[in-house]
């Protein structure tokens, strides 16, 4: 009993002790989870984090929380809905990061205006199944500003190959997180329409952290949290020393998909322009999670149809 | 049949084996036969299993017959004629050790991403091996044979088709029986790589979606479909090459 009461007492402890396993996607919906990193939020908190790891993509992330490499995750929020009800992932949102974040980079040689995406004959490169970026094609096909019959010229693949298959001339058009398209306009393409445009109040990215960490700890949820609304705060309040920030993470954690780092790196404007593209803002609203829910299980993407009470903490 | 039945025992054990496991450490990601079950008749039931395996069957018949006719045709020219074989032997001993899939970078670069691809990934896969059986099957016959059809009076097209090609034959279906197989893992690649429809990229999308059940019963497709099709390809070896047991040199 006396043990079990000093355990009990200690526990906070364990949070010191062990190093979180924090990882983010390999983009500027990331910028809430780096503030704090690199701002000592988490150590303020409590928390110990050595090191953010980066992911390209959030379904690449979900598989690495499948295998145990990571307990807390910034990612979009339909991946961590797939990990949920088809991996089958014990996890909990904590925490919405920001909304929209998406945009359509289109080969201006080819699309001049947006009448032009109604066009048959489009290639399109988009993320895999299950991502964001592929529920905002799915959604564009549904607000028929794409030809029903385009679907069959769609490319599945990361952004860095997206963006060397706009290049290459290989697609026409892309839909990309950002700082790919931000990135991409650099080079002489267009961001036609943003998500914003296609879906009014698409949600970004959530915090999640497996159910067990949670358990051991309840104040986790609390903590990150706060943490959470204190980086959004400080974006907010900081945007050029976000930017500047951002940049630097983007800089020294880059994923191995980015095959030429010379090729991909942002600069401090990109990174301007991506971040606004991004509505840095927390507190989750139930029913934009149901609604992702609805719209995954409508395109066939569920094997369990969850609902958001399940993964929401209540309060969250 | 009752041969075939024992066969069927390992199966069975196979899958209570499978069931055992799931149940005793049950994770999403480790479905048992029932829910893989279940997937399937969903998936048929839905179509979407239908329309991927006939998309897939149309790329594969297509290449096979492609690649078929065209290493059967150059086969026998360069069986038939020598200095066609001295000529094009050197850049084919090159090419027929590359595999088919190390093609991929390039035909994607020649044709882009799109339906002629697994054709033609397809027809590279069968093309040489249909080449090099026709050559060995042709070079495999005996010259006494061929002297003794010319001596009675046979013409030479008359030799080639009624003498030559019989006893080439075999060696042609086995190059073909073996090759039904391997067209059917190209398709899988490339449609996973490059196209978005077909079987491979139906398993492809379920690795996304984390959707293991899906994958397990693509696999299991695959396999029947390789297995159909060597099955066709026993089947014709048998009824093209009757004559083999009653003859004799």
């Amino acid at each position: 009993m006396k043990k079990a009461l000093l355990l009990f007492m200690l526990f906070p402890f364990y949070l010191w002790a062990q190093s979180l396993k924090i990882s983010v996607e390999y983009n500027v919906h990331s910028l809430p989870a780096y503030v704090a990193f690199k701002k000592g939020l988490y150590e303020k908190n409590g928390l110990k984090v050595e090191r953010i790891d980066s992911y390209i993509t959030g379904v690449a992330l979900v598989s690495a929380m499948t295998k145990g490499d990571v307990e807390v995750a910034y990612l979009c929020l339909a991946p961590a809905v797939l990990a949920f009800s088809n991996a089958g992932l014990k996890i909990k949102i904590v925490d919405q990061t920001h909304l929209y974040g998406f945009s359509v980079l289109v080969n201006p040689e080819r699309i001049k205006n947006v009448e032009d995406l109604k066009r048959e004959d489009l290639r399109i490169a988009v993320l895999r199944e299950g991502t964001m970026s592929d529920l905002l094609l799915n959604y564009a096909l549904r607000k028929s500003l794409l030809h029903p019959q385009v679907l069959k010229n769609v490319r599945r693949m990361n952004p860095p190959l997206a963006l060397m298959a706009l290049k290459k001339g290989e697609v026409d058009l892309a839909f990309l997180p950002e700082h790919w398209g931000s990135l991409a306009e650099g080079w002489g393409f267009r961001v036609i329409l943003s998500a914003p445009h296609i879906w009014p109040g698409m949600p970004g990215s959530v915090i999640v952290v497996k159910e067990e960490l949670l358990k051991k700890e309840p104040s986790l949820y609390e903590r990150l949290k706060g943490i959470n609304q204190a980086s959004i705060a400080f974006i907010k309040k900081n945007p050029q020393e976000s930017e500047k920030l951002m940049l630097e993470a983007l800089t020294e954690s880059i994923p191995v998909e980015v095959f030429e780092r010379g090729l991909f790196l942002p600069s401090q404007e990109v990174i301007r322009r991506a971040i606004s593209r991004c509505e840095y803002r927390e507190g989750l609203e139930v029913k934009k999670v149901e609604e992702v829910i609805q719209f995954m299980n409508e395109l066939g993407y569920l094997q369990k149809v969850p609902r958001p009470e399940e993964l929401l903490l209540k309060g969250s | 049949m009752r041969k075939n039945l024992w066969g069927l025992i390992p199966i069975g054990i196979a899958l209570l084996v499978w069931e055992l496991f799931i149940r005793l450490n049950p994770h999403a990601l480790w479905p048992g036969p029932g829910t893989v079950f279940l997937t399937f008749i969903g998936l048929l039931k839905s179509g979407e299993l239908g329309i991927a395996l006939f998309k897939s069957s149309i790329r594969v018949f297509l290449g096979l017959f492609l690649g078929t006719s065209f290493g059967f045709l150059l086969g026998l020219l360069m069986g038939t004629r020598k200095s066609v074989e001295l000529w094009l032997s050197p850049l084919l001993s090159i090419l027929y050790p590359i595999p088919a899939l190390g093609w991929l970078p390039l035909l994607i670069l020649w044709l882009g991403i799109g339906e002629k691809l697994p054709i033609a990934l397809i027809f590279l896969c069968s093309f040489f091996p249909v080449l090099y059986n026709t050559l060995r099957g042709i070079k495999e016959v005996p010259q006494e044979l061929i002297w003794a059809s010319r001596v009675l009076g046979a013409s030479k097209l008359r030799t080639l088709l009624q003498v030559v090609l019989p006893l080439a034959l075999p060696n042609i279906l086995t190059g073909l029986r073996l090759e039904a197989g391997m067209a059917w893992r190209t398709v899988l690649a490339s449609e996973m790589i490059a196209i978005p429809s077909g079987i491979g990229a139906m398993m492809w999308k379920a690795e996304s979606l984390m959707r293991v059940d899906v994958i397990i019963v693509a696999l299991g497709v695959l396999g029947l479909a390789c297995f159909l099709s060597e099955r066709v390809f026993i089947w014709l070896e048998n009824r093209c090459l009757k004559w083999k047991s009653s003859w004799k040199m």
